[in-house]
């Protein structure tokens, strides 16, 4: 069996992330047209969500990626035709993530003794830890490194999705799991 | 090219840019096991998931206008799917063929791990749908199934003839397979990259289920088989039950239950052999594949054994001259050809003769 030394994309070349199609998608979108408005919902979301959780607590997440298309759909006139719509709607969701930490009360009601170890930890906690490791990243690290480990999306998907260039994207992985991996380190999260 | 020492050298997990860009090749560790512990926080079924996803909360009335859009969204692409417009530019087949307006949809369930099934090819708008445990997704013609790095997915293949059920395959990521056609004739995936184990009904017509990659096209005759394609496009066949035709630039090679081929793109394809034959036939077999010189050929007439005789058949229409001479006067020793055969019209390339010959070694 051969090894594998590069990937070659299934897709033909320009229809990866149908970036040639989506000014015309924008386009019906902004003359009211729902059905192109859900086309750039189910394009973007899982992006919104990464971009969503790489600021704002995960438990918020749910809500504020509905806020964001809520605040998408309203203002979606300002949207150029010839604009590709992945940066303005991750514009949206940094803004709207980070009102939300803004405006969340500190908790003055936690309890007088916090365990220091709990030997039953759940996945959904370990996830959360690490995603606060991640949240002293950079913004573009940690809005990418999302993308990439908790979405699932690829180098290029992103690419396409964030308007940044491949090469960016791959710096930005790159750097980011460097620095991801430290602060894990520091924090005694490696495993 | 991009000049970051940090692409050169990956301090993290050891592993090189591949997995980490393009999420495909060998696992990083490091990144592998991030993906893992982060998998809790990822947005399930992002396409028809959504509206299910929040209830009673601030955003409700926003779900429910997102949701009816989504709706309508979909219904547009079903109806797209269902449009009879040309066809639309595809893998190997030569484009893709709009199925008929009774054409059934094939099944996914999600066994383990991440799936996703992707419409691009005929929404051109990125529609992926997330694939959830337990429940069954349904796989039109045109969608790309994509199956993440240790996920499984099983494809049950609703026939559009005669046969409801004509078989199931198990496809293992990271996977990229593509269903470009299903109807009474032929039910045909394309295999970007992948492993997939298929187990075909045993009254399913010979040649009904094909799967076409980048090497070839394997072409079930009534079996159970496993095939495994890298991100190169190189094919590895192994037989398990039954029979399959592996075509690849004109020529079929016959793999056969207890066998193995393996081929990569530009019509390269190994000679197939017997699971059960011994390490030196395997080996001065690979040696004639890999550079067809005279000591390679002595070796492997010398050390075929019986039922090296289907591989050795294989070799009469890869040899010439003096070469073939020798192979068939071998095979002869082996498994005399059966009556009405001569070994004169073998020689002299009588294709009637040389499948009845083949029929005699492998039985069908």
């Amino acid at each position: 069996m051969n090894t594998p030394v590069s990937f070659r994309s299934p897709w033909p070349a320009g229809r990866v992330v149908g970036a040639n199609d989506e000014p015309a998608v924008v386009a019906r979108a902004r003359s009211g047209d729902r059905a192109a408005f859900a086309t750039l919902h189910a394009k973007y979301v899982n992006m919104v969500h990464a971009v969503v959780l790489a600021h704002a607590s995960p438990g918020d997440a749910g809500d504020l990626v509905q806020e964001v298309f809520t605040r998408a759909l309203t203002h979606i006139t300002t949207l150029r035709s010839d604009e590709t719509a992945g940066p303005w709607l991750a514009g949206i969701a940094r803004n709207v993530a980070r009102d939300s930490v803004r405006s969340r009360r500190p908790r003055a009601d936690l309890p007088e003794e916090i365990p220091a170890f709990t030997p039953d930890k759940s996945a959904m906690d370990d996830a959360r830890e690490i995603l606060e490791a991640m949240k002293t990243l950079p913004d573009t690290y940690r809005e990418t490194l999302a993308m990439r480990l908790v979405e699932g999306m690829t180098g290029p998907e992103i690419a396409g999705r964030t308007g940044m260039t491949p090469g960016s994207v791959r710096v930005h992985l790159h750097r980011g799991m460097k620095l991801l991996h430290d602060e894990l380190s520091r924090r005694g999260l490696l495993q | 090219m991009i000049d970051d020492p940090n692409i050169q050298h990956d301090s993290t997990g050891g592993g090189d840019d591949k997995y980490l860009y393009f999420g495909t090749g060998e696992p990083d560790p490091f990144i592998s096991n991030l993906e893992q512990r982060l998998r809790p926080l990822r947005l399930t079924a992002p396409a028809s998931g959504f509206a299910a996803a929040r209830g009673g909360t601030r955003a409700n009335r926003t779900l429910q206008i997102v949701a009816g859009m989504a709706a309508v969204a979909l219904a547009a692409l079903f109806l797209l799917i269902q449009k009879p417009s040309g066809p639309v530019p595809g893998p190997a087949a030569g484009g893709f063929k709009t199925p008929p307006a009774s054409a059934p949809f094939y099944e996914l369930t999600l066994v383990s791990g991440t799936a996703s099934v992707d419409l691009r090819p005929h929404s051109k708008s990125g529609i992926s749908m997330g694939l959830v445990p337990d429940r069954i997704q349904q796989f039109p013609v045109g969608g790309m199934l994509v199956v993440d790095n240790g996920g499984t997915v099983r494809v049950r293949i609703n026939g559009s003839g005669e046969l409801s059920n004509v078989g199931e395959v198990t496809v293992k990521g990271p996977a990229s397979i593509e269903l470009v056609e299903s109807t009474a004739q032929l039910e045909k995936l394309h295999m970007y990259h992948g492993t997939m184990s298929a187990r075909i009904a045993a009254d399913a017509k010979p040649r009904l289920f094909q799967v076409t990659t980048p090497a070839g096209t394997a072409v079930d005759l009534g079996c159970i088989y496993e095939m495994h394609v890298d991100s190169e496009g190189a094919m590895e066949l192994s037989v398990s039950v039954g029979r399959v035709a592996f075509e690849i630039a004109g020529r079929a090679v016959f793999v056969w239950s207890g066998s193995q081929c393996t081929a990569r793109p530009g019509g390269h394809v190994t000679t197939p052999v017997d699971n059960g034959t011994t390490l030196a036939f395997r080996e001065a077999l690979q040696q004639y594949d890999l550079n067809q010189t005279r000591a390679a050929m002595d070796l492997l007439l010398k050390e075929a054994r019986l039922h090296d005789a289907a591989s050795l058949w294989h070799l009469i229409q890869t040899t010439r001259g003096e070469s073939r001479s020798q192979v068939v006067a071998r095979l002869a020793e082996l498994s005399p050809p059966p009556a009405g055969v001569t070994i004169q019209a073998v020689t002299q390339s009588d294709v009637a003769a040389i499948e009845a010959w083949r029929v005699d070694i492998m039985g069908w």
